[in-house]
Formats: structure tokens, sequence, C-alpha cells
């Protein structure tokens, strides 16, 4: 009588062990890259996409782009105003890929780049590749226009309470005549009560 | 008989006027023709998921420049305020999607005011669209 008590003692040890393993063990799986993410007030994934897709498609309405010829723009910074580690780059890298998507804007070679891009040029000129397929030194396009921008945020709490206010501009200058040809803002808000 | 042909004429006119005025703003939408009405065509283009509580009241498409400029008005169907999410799908003329996959928006809709969510197509490419709303 005596075994048999501790043996279903064991048992039912053995199935809640089991049982709380399982419901300790977390799990992995993928989800929408493109969801709402409100994990916290911090800038995250859905501001970077909601900002670059909104002046994505503003700038294509813009009049020098939707007239058809296709300018050349270049990237500049984008000013962090922000109190928080915002990479900046990656809002106008995915502007950029949008726009390049669109066929409408051609991209020249970014202040960021151009390191790397004297340096393939330079590699090319040596003796080991064919003079006639080689790129020729001095046929870089300069850029028609620039584009630049800033971020700044607001932030305000109390005890029960906290909001944040991102506000994302950008501009396109003409760079021959210092013309600004096109600027448009998103602004977000956010808030943890 | 000459109260008759008076009202004949008034009649022809008024079509006549109907059928060289400017389109109603859905009837410049894709898939106008097909659907033959506001409702219907929101009933094509537009998917919820999760059941929001909203609806299409309105809408609009003008292209320009090559691009397709779309404007839906929502209406909230609660008596307060409801946050939900949207995002369009754009497609070719043969049905192709085209672009990346938008991002999903959150927006706030209050109750007894109409909201327009505007936007604009990713490239000259995409000629069609769809509309999701999830809660």
């Amino acid at each position: 009588m005596k075994i048999r008590s501790i043996r279903s003692a064991c048992l039912i040890m053995v199935i809640m062990a089991a049982a709380l393993a399982g419901g300790c063990s977390k799990q992995v799986r993928y989800g929408d890259a493109k969801a709402v993410e409100t994990v916290n007030l911090d800038f995250g994934s859905t501001d970077l996409q909601l900002i670059a897709e909104s002046m994505t498609r503003s700038l294509l309405q813009a009049p020098v782009v939707a007239n058809g010829s296709r300018p050349i723009v270049t990237v500049q910074d984008v000013k962090n105003k922000t109190s928080e580690y915002i990479d900046t780059r990656a809002i106008t890298d995915s502007i950029r890929a949008e726009l390049v998507k669109s066929g409408r804007v051609r991209f020249a070679v970014d202040e960021v780049a151009m390191e790397e891009q004297i340096s393939e040029l330079e590699r090319q000129q040596s003796e080991y590749y064919d003079a006639e397929q080689t790129a020729e030194i001095g046929r870089m396009v300069g850029a028609a226009y620039r584009l630049q921008g800033s971020i700044l945020s607001i932030v305000k709490q109390n005890e029960d309470v906290k909001d944040v206010y991102y506000k994302f501009n950008l501009q396109l200058w003409n760079v021959q005549n210092g013309l600004l040809e096109w600027s448009d803002e998103k602004d977000i808000r956010k808030t943890e009560s | 008989m000459k109260i008759s042909c008076y009202l004949l004429m008034g009649v022809v006119l008024l079509a006549g006027c109907q059928s060289s005025g400017e389109p109603q703003p859905s009837e410049s939408c894709p898939g106008y023709a097909e659907a033959g009405s506001t409702k219907a065509l929101a009933a094509r283009k537009v998917s919820y998921i999760d059941r929001p509580d909203v609806r299409v009241v309105e809408m609009r498409c003008v292209s320009r420049a090559d691009l397709l400029r779309i404007d839906i008005d929502l209406k909230n169907r609660r008596s307060k305020e409801q946050h939900i999410a949207y995002r369009f799908d754009w497609f070719e003329a043969n049905g192709m999607s085209t672009g990346s996959e938008e991002a999903w928006k959150p927006l706030v809709l209050y109750p007894g005011v109409p909201r327009t969510i505007r936007t604009v197509s990713p490239s000259t490419d995409a000629k069609d669209f769809r509309l999701l709303i999830k809660r």
C-alpha cells in the first residue's frame, strides 16, 4: 500500500514537472514585419516604416519628380534632434529604396559611399583590368538635388501618462540654385498609460 | 400635350447633362465599371480582419502624373473611439502584385466623425489596389 502511494506521488510529481517545463519554455515564431509595433514608446519599426512610406509617396508627387525627368538626387544627413538614439540612415535608406523602385528618381553616390566608390574606380585603373572595359575617372555624375532632413521629439510625462511626439521633416534642395523644391513632414504621437 | 412635351424635353436635357458631366469620384476608381456602385466597389476592394466596426462611406480616385491618388472616407460605427490599422496592396493592370508590402498604419477613429485615409500608388505600374482594415 505504501509503495503504491509513493509511486503515485512520484508520477504526479513527474507530470507536474513536465507541465511546468512546458509552461516555462518560450515559443519562437515568425511575426509580421509590417505589423504595428507597440512594445514601448521608443522609436520603432512602425515609426520608421510610416515615415519612409509617407515621405516617398509625397516626394513622388513633387513637380520635379512627377514631371518624369528622373532627377538625380543625393542623400545627405537626417539630423537626430531627439533624446534617443535613432539610426536615421535606416530611414533614408528605406526612402531611397522605395524611390528607386518607383523608377522616377536616380541617386548619385552620397558622401557616405564616396570613399568606396573612389576606391573601386582607382582599383580598376590597374594593369590587371582590360583598359577598354574599365570605368573611367572623371565620368561620375553629380546630383541635381539633395535630400536632407531632421527628426525631433517632444516627450512629456506625469505619474500616469507618458506621451512622445515625433516630427520628421524632409527637404529636397536644388544644388545649382539653392531653391527648396519640395518639403514634407510626418507627425507621430504615441502615448503610454 | 404641351406639358408632356416640356417634361420630355426636360428629362432629355437632364440625362444629357448627367452623361456629359464630370465622373463621380467612385467612378474613377479601378473596377467601378464592373462593380456598378460605391457599395459594391467597397465590397470588392476592402477586406476586413478581426471585424473592425467601420464602414467605407466614399472612395475617390484620381490619376495624376501616371500615379493613382486615392481618398477613402471611413466612418466609425461605434459610439466610442476605435483604434484600427490599415494598409494598401497594389496590383499591376494584369493583376500581378507590385511594390513592397506596405506597413500597417495605425489610425484612430472618433465616433460619428468620418476620417479620410489618403494614399498614392508607389509606382506608375500600380493600376489597382486593395485596402485591408484590421482592428
